[in-house]
């Protein structure tokens, strides 16, 4: 589908050096951070600007050739993988901060911008960006943007959609678009809002204007032991419905906890069942407080000894082994897969219950990491690409364990999006006008259906690659 | 009024047009004041119908799309005078009997309504579990769920808890087609599919009829308290502003309020605090420290806070103003904006209240009703200028309501507006027949 011309075209707008076409090349891109799929694009442009950007897809539609963007590749979901889009564009060379603008609490960056830049920039003027994916020193605020992401700290703070005022959007055609601003209540419909969890369905967004908020004054960090996740799960509950909103309140399970305690030697107890993470932010003088009642909530439902950590680089520390807990994983299995349900908070412990059925079921090791404040789960199911049968097995706990998040009043996904994973799960939730009409809107942003095809909508045919084995780096 | 109906009914329409229920917020709902209660910029409803249940919503859709009536949904009335009137004779079709709290669950802070329900009743139904919809529009006993969607109205308390689209995590409507469709769903974390409900807000139904809709909902604050700072001038009050921003307070709102020419002693800030009774009695010792003669302090607890929030809550309000506008400006650029508004003032001879959401940079304008009959271009011009000042400082400005005789005269969302084309598809998609608030929204939509 890509002939030497179209290369040549490509070439001339985006430089000889943003273009990549050579198969080894090429393999790096065959897949994100959701590796049960892959599917390598037959040329990567690797634009500088949105102009560029522009240019590329103007190129694109007048040769009717498919594309689909990606960011750093930390998606969870198979949302940038090539599926009948021969073209990728990946935005990682337009990553400048363009824009902060303290007293206004905004910051206006490239979509291949990390998302730890911006708070890291944003830091000497007392200020932060909110979202903080666990993948934050890697992922982009484009992906970010494209899959509405989350993290621990969106619990109290709300995730990237109540953080983003405009995006700059070129549409599949070419066109390029300003929607929303640097002001709050734009006029017209909120076209910002819509655009962000699109899972890169309605253009390339190539900048976003974004909110800044103040650090907190303090913070208290808490780490609670449990002898089962039943009974974390329990604290959870009564935590939420406490009314005390914990900035993070994150799970690891018995499983996870040993890994990353291997990995990064932080002293958790080996022997326990989950250790709930619990932080309080904002100001000083009411967090001793704060800290106290989840203290209690925790005693009240079993926990065996809560600990709160002592200074900044014991939170550091502790937050450290929380966000790289994934990478601890390679430690356990050379594959994992990581599903993102939703459960009501309440419904915590019989979600456990069923993930760890399901985990017997199927014969497979299920670890969980997650954000428990939101009822966000994270079950990972640790499996070896070169087992075939294992392979099929995950994939079939994985929609299971999904089942019974929707049966218990959940949803199919938190933060990491449909993409090509949970395609076919999508019927669970939305009935067929429903999704005819998040249809209407996608074909008014993308009419030639050519922006990251066959993702979402269970419409779509999965035309996937199974390649040759590949072990996935370790931490 | 009605007694050329638009709508040639089957038998079955006129059973739940003549039965019209009452709702429990609105005790005089299905009378004829129907028609004056609903009338949009003085245009009164062909007719009025209120549907008992989901099921005949879907039905009145599809009749009136099948015989292209244009339909206004409606919840009290109160909030109609946003946008322009629609371009032809409408059905008004009143939510009101579409009232019902579905789904609270406060362990899991969220909430599902019926899209008729007061805001009022909702924030009764959820305090006694200690909790609220964070949300503070002017008049909550007039504000149903899906007007507070549809107009996407806010309060002070935006500042710190955000508005309606933050909050919103599912939305039930019905489409011009009458299919019912959904998006989002009832937990506070989900992004499956596309959030449509976005689109919803602020949309003053020209997309769908929303029936129902999920919410977070947060814990009430236990305590209260509000500092009144009165500012000698605005530089004052704009400086003070920028110093609580950054100071290691978290207010529940930042109102600065005023008049224009300036009635007295300057301007207000109020500045209030919402939460555990410590942490609110240690930020108003801070921000005492802060203010130190910046101006001169009064500082109210409990009742007397809740009523002075009460009292900025529904000051704005449009009721027999000549105009109102928004302006949303970077927070910084607020006190010009409002420098721009005391020329204005000056130099037309008029009187306007200003009150501003100053930690967001919303400044609401009610221009009051001139003694002199005023020529219709000098309110065109009034907003004109406004908006170049607005634009000028980065920010835009919209006609929020508008006295029915001059507002057709007006441009009451600007011109240039970045995506319109794709609203207008959006539109076209949704309501391929234009039947759903025709021309109440911008660019005609």
């Amino acid at each position: 589908m890509i002939t030497e011309r179209l290369l040549s075209s490509l070439r001339g707008i985006v430089g000889g050096d943003g273009v990549v076409s050579h198969a080894t090349e090429l393999s790096v891109y065959d897949c994100d951070g959701y590796t049960l799929e892959k599917s390598t694009p037959e040329v990567v442009v690797l634009p500088r600007s949105t102009d560029e950007v522009a240019a590329v897809l103007k190129l694109l539609k007048a040769e009717g050739v498919p594309f689909v963007p990606r960011g750093t590749g930390t998606g969870l979901s198979g949302g940038c993988l090539p599926l009948g889009a021969p073209v990728m564009v990946s935005l990682t060379r337009m990553n400048r901060i363009l824009e902060l603008d303290p007293a206004n609490r905004r910051a206006v960056v490239e979509s291949g911008v990390v998302n730890a830049w911006v708070s890291r920039a944003a830091r000497p003027h007392g200020l932060h960006y909110i979202p903080d994916p666990s993948s934050q020193m890697a992922c982009s605020i484009g992906g970010n943007v494209a899959e509405n992401s989350g993290g621990p700290h969106t619990l109290k703070y709300g995730v990237t959609t109540n953080h983003v005022l405009g995006v700059t959007l070129v549409l599949p055609d070419g066109e390029v678009v300003r929607l929303g601003g640097m002001t709050e209540d734009a006029p017209g419909y909120d076209l910002v809002g819509v655009t962000v969890g699109s899972e890169g369905t309605f253009g390339i967004v190539t900048e976003a204007i974004l909110k800044l908020y103040p650090l907190p004054q303090g913070y208290k960090t808490l780490l609670a032991v449990f002898d089962s996740v039943a009974d974390g799960s329990a604290a959870v509950a009564g935590i939420v419905a406490s009314g005390i909103v914990p900035a993070a309140l994150e799970m690891l399970d018995r499983l996870i906890l040993q890994a990353v305690e291997d990995a990064f030697h932080f002293g958790f107890p080996r022997e326990a069942g989950a250790v709930l993470i619990a932080e309080v932010d904002g100001l000083e003088g009411g967090l001793d407080g704060a800290a106290a009642r989840i203290r209690e909530v925790c005693e009240a439902h079993g926990a065996t000894e809560v600990r709160v950590a002592r200074d900044d680089s014991e939170r550091e520390a502790l937050w450290k082994c929380r966000k790289r807990a994934f990478g601890a994983l390679g430690r356990l299995a050379p594959n994992f897969c990581c599903q993102d349900g939703v459960v009501p908070p309440n419904r915590l412990p019989e979600i456990m219950e069923h993930i760890a059925a399901i985990g017997e079921a199927y014969d497979l090791s299920i670890g969980n990491v997650f954000h428990a404040g939101d009822g966000n789960i994270h079950p990972i199911l640790l499996y070896d690409e070169r087992d075939r049968d294992q392979t099929e097995r995950v994939v079939a706990a994985g929609r299971e364990i999904l089942r019974e998040c929707v049966k218990l009043g959940g949803s199919l996904t938190g933060e990491h999006g449909i993409g090509v994973e949970k395609v076919a799960l999508m019927p669970l939730i939305f009935t067929a006008d429903d999704l005819s009409t998040m249809e209407d809107v996608r074909s008014v942003f993308d009419p030639e259906d050519r922006c990251n095809p066959n993702k979402i909508f269970p419409s779509a045919e999965q035309r996937v690659e199974v390649r040759a084995p590949r072990r996935q780096a370790a931490m | 009024m009605n007694s050329e109906p638009v709508i040639h009914a089957p038998p079955d329409w006129v059973g739940f047009d003549a039965d019209l229920r009452s709702s429990p917020d609105a005790p005089d709902m299905g009378t004829d004041a129907d028609f004056a209660r609903f009338a949009v910029d003085g245009m009164a409803p062909e007719r009025v119908v209120c549907p008992a249940s989901v099921s005949q919503v879907c039905r009145v859709m599809a009749i009136a799309s099948a015989q292209g009536v244009a339909v206004v949904p409606v919840g009290f009335g109160a909030h109609l005078g946003a946008g322009a009137a629609p371009r032809r004779p409408f059905l008004a079709l009143s939510l009101a009997s579409l009232n019902a709290l579905v789904d609270h669950q406060p362990g899991n802070m969220t909430l599902t309504a019926q899209a008729g329900m007061s805001l009022a009743r909702l924030q009764g139904a959820t305090a006694g579990s200690g909790q609220w919809l964070p949300v503070d529009p002017p008049f909550p006993d007039q504000t149903s769920v899906g007007g507070l969607i549809s107009a996407n109205l806010s309060g002070p308390c935006r500042f710190s808890q955000g508005t309606v689209r933050d909050l919103l995590i599912g939305i039930t409507v019905v489409r011009a087609d009458g299919s019912v469709v959904k998006s989002g769903g009832r937990v506070v974390k989900n992004v499956a599919g596309y959030d449509l409900g976005k689109l919803y807000c602020g949309a003053l139904g020209t997309l769908g009829v929303i029936v129902e809709a999920s919410f977070k909902v947060r814990t009430l604050p236990q305590a209260r308290a509000a500092a009144r700072i009165t500012c000698p001038n605005l530089e004052a009050a704009q400086d003070l502003v920028e110093r609580i921003l950054k100071a290691p307070l978290e207010p529940l709102f930042i109102e600065l309020s005023g008049r224009i020419p300036a009635a007295g002693t300057g301007c207000v800030l109020v500045v209030g605090f919402g939460g555990a009774g410590e942490d609110v009695a240690d930020q108003a010792v801070t921000l005492r420290s802060l203010v130190d003669g910046a101006g001169s302090l009064e500082e109210l607890a409990d009742e007397e806070a809740e009523a002075l929030m009460t009292e900025l809550r529904d000051s704005r309000a449009g009721d027999g103003a000549f105009f109102g506008l928004k302006a949303s400006l970077p927070t910084t650029k607020a006190a010009a904006f409002i420098a721009a508004l005391e020329e204005e003032g000056r130099g037309g001879g008029l009187a306007m209240a200003v009150q501003a959401h100053a930690g967001n940079g919303i400044i609401h304008v009610r221009i009051e009703r001139p003694d002199e009959p005023p020529v219709q271009g000098s309110a065109r011009a009034i907003v004109e200028r406004l908006r170049a000042a607005a634009a000028s400082l980065g920010g835009t400005l919209v006609v929020e309501h508008a006295d029915p005789a001059i507002k057709p005269g007006l441009d009451l969302w600007g011109s240039g507006i970045e995506g319109l084309a794709l609203m207008k598809r959006i539109k076209q998609t949704m309501d391929p027949g234009g039947i759903l608030s025709p021309g109440r929204f911008v660019g005609g939509i």
